[in-house]
C-alpha cells in the first residue's frame, strides 16, 4: 500500500500569492488518517495560508487538493465543513455580538428550527453536551462572545469545530491561548481523535509541544516546503535548523541575555491591564513577533495602542522611527481588544 | 424627576389620561424603530425610512378606503415591504454606502409622493383622507394593544429565527459570519424586508392616527428618523440589561414622555423640542459609544 493510498488529504503543487507576496509556493503534502501532523515554520513561512486554503478560507491560485482520493475544492469554510474539514483559526473567529451558544451553531441553526423558529433551549443543551462530551472546560453559554477571555474564545472555537465530527481537524496556534490545564485536556482530546482515525493538522511555535504530539512534521520556509519528517526521528535543534535554514546552536528565540548589550527602544513601566501589573518591558529585537506567550502578545498590543495614541506610534519591530498609519502596517498580532486598554502607568 | 415635572406642569403629567397619551404617541415610533433594528443592526443605515412611512401611509389609506381595516394593514405592509426590498436591492447591488443611497431613495420617494399629491389636487381632490373612518387602529386602546403581538413577533424574528441571528451576526462581524457559510448580502436583504414589515405596520397605524398625511419634499422626511434613531441608540445602550426589543419600547416611551413633558412645560414644539431631540441624539450616541473608546480599528 502506498502513501497515496492511505492519504486522507492530498495537496499537490499548491500556490497562493497576495499581490506581489508569494505566501505559498508549490507545496505538496500527503496527510494520513489517524495521524497528528505538525506544521512548523517561522512567521510568514506560509503555514496559516496553506491551512486556510485547505479549510476553504482562501482560494488557491494553482495546484489541486484531494480528500479520500476525490477532488477537494471548498469555496468556503462552510463547504469544507460539509466535507469533513474543520479549522480553528489563529485569529479570533467568533462573532462578538452573539452568545456562545449562537456562535457554536451559527450557520447550522436549521437543525434546531421548527417552522423557522429556533429552539434555543435545545440548542443550549447541545452546546453544553458538546463541551462535556469532548472534555473541554465549560464556558458560560449565554454570555456574549465579546465578553469572553481569549482562552475562552478559543475553547468555544474548538467546540464549534468538533460537533461536525470532522475527518480533518486543523488547529492553528490554538495552544498559545491555553492554560496548562486546558492544554493537557486538549492533548488528551487530540489523542482520542487520533485513535478514531481523524487527521489533525497542528500548528504551534512551541517546538517541544509539536515534537511530543505529532507523528510527522512538515517544515515550511518562505512559503516553500522544506521537508516532511518523522517526529520520533527528529529533534528541536534539527527543526530549528530546517526552519531558519542555518545552524542554530542555542535557542531559536532571542533571549534577554542576547539583548543585554543593546539599547532598549521602549520602556513601559507600571502599566496595569485587567488587574495585572506589568513592571518593565524592554525590547530591541527584530523578532518580537516570535514571542511564544500570548501574555506577551497582549503586552505588545497594549504598547501599540499606547504608542498609536501617544506619539503616532513607532515601529516596535524594527526599531525604526517610521510612522505607523495603520494596523496592517504595524503587523502586530491580531488580538487587539479593548480589554488591553491601559488603566494606569506610563511609557 | 417625574414628580418634579408633574408639579411643574400643574399636576397634569402623571395623570392616567396623560400617561395613556404618552404610550399612545410611542406606538408608531415603536413599530418603526423595531423595523430599523433589523436594518441598522446589519449595517444598512437607511435614511429613507421617513419617506417610506409617508408613502406607505398614503397607500395604506388608499386601500383602506376600499377594503376597510384589512386594506389599511395590507396596504401598509405591501408598500413597506416593497419599498424596503427595493432599497435593499439598490444598496446591495450598487455598493453605494447605504446612508448615501438612502438619501437618494428618500428624494425619489418624496418626489413620487409630491407627484401623487399634485395629481390629486389637479383632479379636484386631495391626498388620501380617512375622515372619521378607520381611525380606531391609531387610537387607544387598539394602538397600544398592537404593541403586545408586535413585541412578541419582533422578539421571535430577531432572537429566535435564523433571519435575526444572521442579521445580528453580519452586523457584528462580517468576516467570521461569511466564514460560517452565511451569505451576508442575503442576510442584509432579508433584514431590510423584515424592516419593511414593521414600517408597513407602523404606516397603517400612522395613517389611522393622522387620517391624512401630506407628502413632503426637500428631504424633510429625514427628520422623521431622529426619534426612532434615538430609541435604537437608547435600546443599544441598555442592551446589557434589556433585550433590544424591550429596550426599543422603553426608548420610545421615554422619548414620548420627554416631549409630552416639554409640551406641558410650555416648550414650543417644532423649535426647542427639536433642539432637545438633536441634543439627545448626540448625548445618547456619546453614551452608547463610550464603551468603544480605546478600540484600535
Amino acid at each position: 500500500m502506498t502513501a497515496r493510498d492511505t492519504a486522507i488529504l492530498r495537496v499537490e503543487n499548491i500556490s497562493k500569492s497576495f499581490g506581489p507576496t508569494r505566501a505559498v509556493i508549490d507545496v505538496s503534502l500527503e496527510l494520513r488518517a489517524g495521524e497528528i501532523h505538525g506544521l512548523i515554520g517561522e512567521n510568514g513561512s506560509g503555514k496559516s495560508t496553506l491551512l486556510s486554503m485547505i479549510a476553504g478560507i482562501h482560494a488557491r491560485d494553482q495546484g489541486s487538493m484531494f480528500k479520500s482520493n476525490r477532488p477537494y475544492d471548498p469555496l468556503s469554510p462552510a463547504q469544507a465543513n460539509e466535507q469533513g474539514v474543520s479549522m480553528v483559526v489563529q485569529e479570533l473567529g467568533l462573532v462578538d455580538g452573539l452568545t456562545v451558544t449562537e456562535n457554536i451553531f451559527l450557520g447550522k441553526t436549521q437543525q434546531f428550527a421548527r417552522r423557522g423558529i429556533i429552539n434555543l433551549k435545545r440548542m443550549r443543551e447541545e452546546a453544553a453536551l458538546a463541551f462535556a462530551s469532548w472534555g473541554i472546560a465549560p464556558v458560560p453559554l449565554d454570555a456574549l462572545a465579546g465578553t469572553l477571555t481569549v482562552e475562552e474564545k478559543k475553547l468555544v472555537e474548538l467546540v464549534r469545530a468538533l460537533p461536525t465530527d470532522p475527518d480533518v481537524l486543523i488547529l492553528d496556534e490554538i495552544t498559545a491561548a491555553f492554560s496548562h490545564n486546558n492544554r493537557v485536556a486538549l492533548y488528551e482530546l487530540l489523542a482520542e481523535l487520533k485513535s478514531q482515525g481523524k487527521l489533525i493538522l497542528f500548528v504551534s511555535h512551541n517546538l517541544s509541544e509539536v515534537l511530543a504530539l505529532a507523528d510527522r512534521i512538515t517544515v515550511l520556509k518562505d512559503g516553500e516546503k522544506v521537508t516532511t519528517l518523522d517526529a520520533a526521528e527528529s529533534s528541536e535543534d534539527e527543526l530549528k535548523r530546517l526552519m531558519v535554514g542555518r545552524e542554530i546552536k542555542e535557542t531559536y528565540y532571542y533571549t534577554p541575555a542576547r539583548l543585554a548589550d543593546q539599547e532598549p527602544v521602549l520602556i513601559a513601566d507600571g502599566i496595569t491591564v485587567a488587574g495585572v501589573l506589568i513592571s518593565v518591558v524592554t525590547e530591541s529585537s527584530r523578532r518580537t513577533s516570535t514571542y511564544k506567550s500570548w501574555g506577551k502578545l497582549y503586552m505588545l498590543d497594549l504598547l501599540w495602542v499606547i504608542l498609536s495614541r501617544a506619539i503616532s506610534a513607532v515601529d516596535l519591530f524594527f526599531g525604526q522611527t517610521q510612522q505607523i498609519s495603520s494596523l496592517a502596517q504595524a503587523s502586530l498580532s491580531r488580538f487587539r481588544e479593548k480589554r488591553f486598554r491601559p488603566r494606569h502607568g506610563e511609557v | 424627576m417625574f414628580l418634579i415635572v408633574h408639579i411643574a406642569a400643574d399636576f397634569r403629567f402623571l395623570t392616567a389620561r396623560n400617561l395613556g397619551i404618552i404610550i399612545s404617541h410611542a406606538v408608531i415610533p415603536t413599530f418603526v424603530t423595531w423595523g430599523m433594528v433589523f436594518s441598522f443592526t446589519s449595517g444598512m443605515i437607511d435614511l429613507s425610512v421617513g419617506a417610506i412611512v409617508i408613502l406607505a401611509s398614503n397607500f395604506a389609506g388608499f386601500l383602506g378606503l376600499k377594503w376597510g381595516y384589512a386594506g389599511l394593514l395590507l396596504g401598509g405592509l405591501a408598500a413597506g415591504v416593497f419599498l424596503q426590498a427595493l432599497n435593499g436591492f439598490v444598496f446591495l447591488k450598487t455598493n453605494i454606502p447605504p446612508w448615501v443611497a438612502g438619501l437618494g431613495m428618500a428624494m425619489i420617494y418624496e418626489s413620487i409622493g409630491a407627484i401623487y399629491s399634485n395629481l390629486a389636487v389637479r383632479s379636484g381632490g386631495m391626498v388620501v383622507t380617512l375622515g372619521s373612518k378607520l381611525r380606531a387602529l391609531g387610537e387607544l386602546p387598539f394602538n397600544v394593544l398592537m404593541l403586545v403581538p408586535g413585541m412578541v413577533i419582533v422578539y421571535i424574528l430577531f432572537c429566535r429565527t435564523s433571519i435575526g441571528l444572521n442579521v445580528r451576526a453580519v452586523g457584528s462581524d462580517l468576516r467570521v459570519t461569511r466564514q460560517m457559510g452565511i451569505d451576508p448580502e442575503r442576510a442584509k436583504f432579508l433584514g431590510m424586508v423584515v424592516c419593511g414589515v414593521f414600517l408597513g405596520l407602523g404606516s397603517a397605524i400612522n395613517q389611522s392616527y393622522v387620517g391624512q398625511l401630506l407628502p413632503r419634499t426637500g428631504l424633510s422626511s429625514v427628520s422623521f428618523i431622529f426619534q426612532p434613531l434615538t430609541a435604537v441608540l437608547i435600546a443599544s445602550s441598555m442592551s446589557a440589561i434589556f433585550n433590544v426589543v424591550i429596550g426599543v419600547v422603553i426608548g420610545t416611551i421615554s422619548l414620548s414622555a420627554l416631549f409630552n413633558a416639554l409640551t406641558l412645560l410650555g416648550v414650543p414644539s417644532g423649535t426647542w423640542q427639536e433642539v432637545v431631540m438633536r441634543l439627545l441624539v448626540i448625548l445618547v450616541t456619546i453614551v452608547s459609544m463610550g464603551d468603544e473608546e480605546g478600540i484600535v480599528k
